[in-house]
């Protein structure tokens, strides 16, 4: 999981990496009075974690703080992210005298760390190692050893770094491998790494992504994901209920309930070859599903936020689970999701909308149920397509219930096609 | 013929005492394939399934001449277990287990430059000769004795293949899972070199994805001498450019990585690409067709 940057920047003081001083918050009022602590000039910075954010604007300087409460609206319009408790970043506006490039990852070739440096840093970090490849500088470290000070003086040195801060950069590339390691990042950049004119060393931006494999002994990103869910809605998916699933395009015509991360792809490649407009991504991995339907009840209930949806393409290729139990899985999931079309939704989060909102919300909530159809409950028609053992079964038993079935992966695709687009 | 596993395979199951271990141990050996020995610390001289269980991979492989190994082991512990394999100097080790930590992955990648194992993996269902050895819970409806070598890096893609080949009439001389996990061992290129060299195998499928390089890798190898025919499906075609790797991404990989690039990389090598399982099976029903050799020679 990529971190936000207020976190990264948070690990890097502690590691002794100097960030500039700033503060995390979640409203004008918060930005303009950590505006004022600061002093201006300030950088206001939406904490969304996307790659190119700098010239997407989610980065704006402000000469003072009066400019602050503007600055902060106009991120909050475009970037949701923005809304979250500490959405954006205000943080003081350092000069840079230089701004350097320094980051560790990892070479999938070579199965190995690098540490990669550049002396010219910055959004321009790409087409300066594109167009002088010599600029950009990588050395590959073994993690028996760990990175030794000779390596990082030699590789600044190679990357034309200025000797009066080699030392001071070297110990800087030892402490953020030192957390590399520890916190078992797949990356750690600096990008700028400014060099102020007093003469320090200061990580203006912070990106670290931590291995979402390692998060079982990494309690403190763990936590962070379960105390705000909405800002980490992959991770906290992922932790709660073991299963991978992203939101697509909110309005897409076809929902997917499938198994494997490739075989989804491919799915999601056949809609939008014919014309469908998938809603989601989802690696359902049914083999640890064990006839508990949490999993199907999740990606069903999302599913009802996307308004323009036509049918639900199941697909599951059971390899050697048995997908007869989970086609019972299936109905229990479309018995307890589903209900009458007719008349409110048995929904519980209902209740706690204030009165004067029930109206738009029953509004919003309308369209989304056509009348019902071949589903066995669910609002929209299902097409299944199981392979696998136990597939005669499960066909059996959902065909029994008027839902669309085969065992054949284009004839699922094609009728899926055929009730989505009009 | 075949390649990695077939019936000279003296298989080692590491977790052999856990419930899926032993399931798929039974189906293993009702398969065919020649299970040897089991390996769970403190469990030695028990047996599953009639296998005999030893405490340490080391003693099992003196004991049983065990010269390859397949791991259940859970993620904490799967680096661990492939550690002892390697140290223990058996010549192939599949692990199967999903979500092993990408740094305890580093650390075995650095023992693998310094021994003679194979890894196959972390995160794949398994390898199969189809007819000679089953090592993993590859599906058996997708797998039947042929001429395609297949090496995949999803496994329910790699599923919907073999199937797609087996009702086309075909099947694999083997078909090895190499996984999609970022740092791993066994790549495409390793793989396909083996096929190459098998005279078993007369046509390749490549099952591959968005993200990394590994097909990027097999192209540039392909593309520098005569090979078997070869076709590749590759999932993510409409997937959009990740970017959440920042800079660093980019400048490790270079291009690589997005589905243009690795379409023009294999269309360079002449490896042709197909759009869906099925027809991935046609192209290569129709390469074997043309490449098929003389009644003679049959």
């Amino acid at each position: 999981m990529l971190l936000p940057e207020h976190e990264a920047k948070a690990l890097f003081a502690e590691y002794g990496i100097a960030v500039p001083p700033g503060r995390a918050v979640g409203s004008a009022a918060e930005a303009v009075a950590a505006a004022r602590e600061l002093g201006p000039p300030v950088m206001l910075k939406v904490q969304a974690r996307v790659g190119g954010r700098g010239r997407a604007g989610g980065v704006l300087r402000c000469a003072d703080a009066e400019a602050v409460s503007a600055a902060y609206t106009r991120l909050a319009a475009t970037w949701p992210e923005a809304a979250g408790p500490r959405g954006v970043l205000v943080e003081a506006a350092v000069p840079a005298a230089a701004e350097r490039y320094l980051a560790l990852a990892v070479d999938p070739r070579l199965g190995q760390p690098v540490l990669l440096a550049a002396a010219s840093g910055g959004m321009a970090v790409e087409e300066t190692a594109r167009d002088a490849p010599d600029a950009l500088q990588r050395a590959p470290i073994e993690v028996g050893l760990g990175l030794q000070p000779y390596q990082a003086v030699g590789l600044l040195r190679a990357a034309g770094w200025p000797r009066a801060r080699l030392v001071a950069a070297a110990d800087l590339a030892g402490r953020l491998y030192r957390l590399f390691r520890e916190q078992e990042a797949l990356l750690a950049e600096i990008n700028p790494l400014a060099e102020t004119p007093d003469g320090g060393l200061l990580a203006l931006d912070a990106r670290v992504a931590v291995d979402d494999s390692a998060l079982f002994r990494l309690p403190r990103w763990r936590d962070l994901v379960a105390a705000d869910e909405a800002s980490f809605p992959q991770e906290a998916l992922k932790l709660r209920y073991g299963f991978d699933y992203v939101d697509l395009d909110p309005e897409g015509t076809v929902g997917l309930l499938s198994t494997g991360a490739g075989g989804t792809m491919l799915l999601v490649d056949l809609l939008r070859a014919r014309g469908a407009a998938p809603a989601n991504f989802v690696d359902l991995r049914t083999g640890g599903m064990r006839g508990d339907s949490t999993r199907l009840e999740v990606v069903l209930g999302r599913l009802r936020a996307c308004t323009r949806l036509r049918a639900v393409l199941v697909s599951v290729f059971g390899g050697i689970t048995d997908v007869g139990q989970f086609a019972e899985t299936l109905l229990q999931a479309l018995e307890r999701v589903g209900g009458p079309p007719e008349g409110p939704p048995a929904d519980a989060t209902r209740a706690s909308v204030p009165a004067s909102d029930r109206s738009s919300a029953d509004a919003a909530a309308a369209p989304a149920r056509p009348p019902r159809s071949p589903s066995g409950g669910a609002p929209w028609p299902l097409v299944v397509r199981l392979e696998g053992y136990g597939a005669e079964r499960g066909l059996a038993l959902l065909a029994a219930r008027g839902i669309s079935t085969t065992r054949d992966l284009d004839e699922a695709i094609a009728r899926v096609v055929a009730l989505a687009t009009p | 013929m075949s390649i990695l596993v077939g019936r000279d395979t003296r298989l080692l199951v590491q977790g052999i005492t856990g419930q899926a271990a032993a399931a798929h141990t039974e189906r293993m050996l009702a398969y065919g394939t020649r299970i040897v020995g089991g390996v769970v610390p403190g469990r030695g001289g028990s047996a599953v399934h009639g296998v005999p269980v030893y405490d340490t991979v080391a003693e099992a492989r003196a004991t049983t001449g065990a010269n390859a190994s397949v791991l259940y082991l859970p993620p904490a512990s799967a680096a661990a277990g492939i550690l002892e394999a390697i140290d223990a100097a058996l010549p192939l080790v599949a692990c199967l287990t999903e979500g092993v930590p990408l740094h305890d992955m580093l650390l075995v990648r650095e023992r693998l430059r310094h021994g003679a194992t194979r890894l196959l993996g972390p995160n794949i269902p398994g390898v199969v000769s189809p007819g000679e050895a089953l090592v993993g819970f590859l599906p058996e409806r997708s797998c039947a004795p042929g001429a395609v070598g297949v090496a995949s890096r999803s496994g329910t893609l790699a599923y919907e293949c073999g199937l797609a080949l087996v009702q086309a009439g075909l099947g694999q001389s083997t078909w090895v899972g190499i996984g999609g996990d970022l740092v791993r061992s066994l790549g495409f290129r390793e793989v396909v070199a083996l096929f190459e060299a098998d005279a078993a195998t007369r046509a390749v499928l490549l099952i591959g994805e968005i993200g990394g390089t590994e097909e990027e890798d097999v192209a540039a190898w392909l593309a520098e001498r005569p090979h078997k025919p070869t076709v590749a499906l590759l999932a993510g075609r409409t997937a959009p450019a990740q970017r959440a790797m920042g800079h660093a991404g980019a400048l490790v990989l270079g291009d690589a990585g997005a589905y243009a690039q690795k379409e023009a990389a294999l269309t360079r090598a002449g490896v042709r690409l197909a759009a869906s399982p099925r027809q991935a099976a046609a192209l290569l029903a129709r390469a074997l067709h043309d490449s098929a050799p003389s009644a003679g020679e049959r």
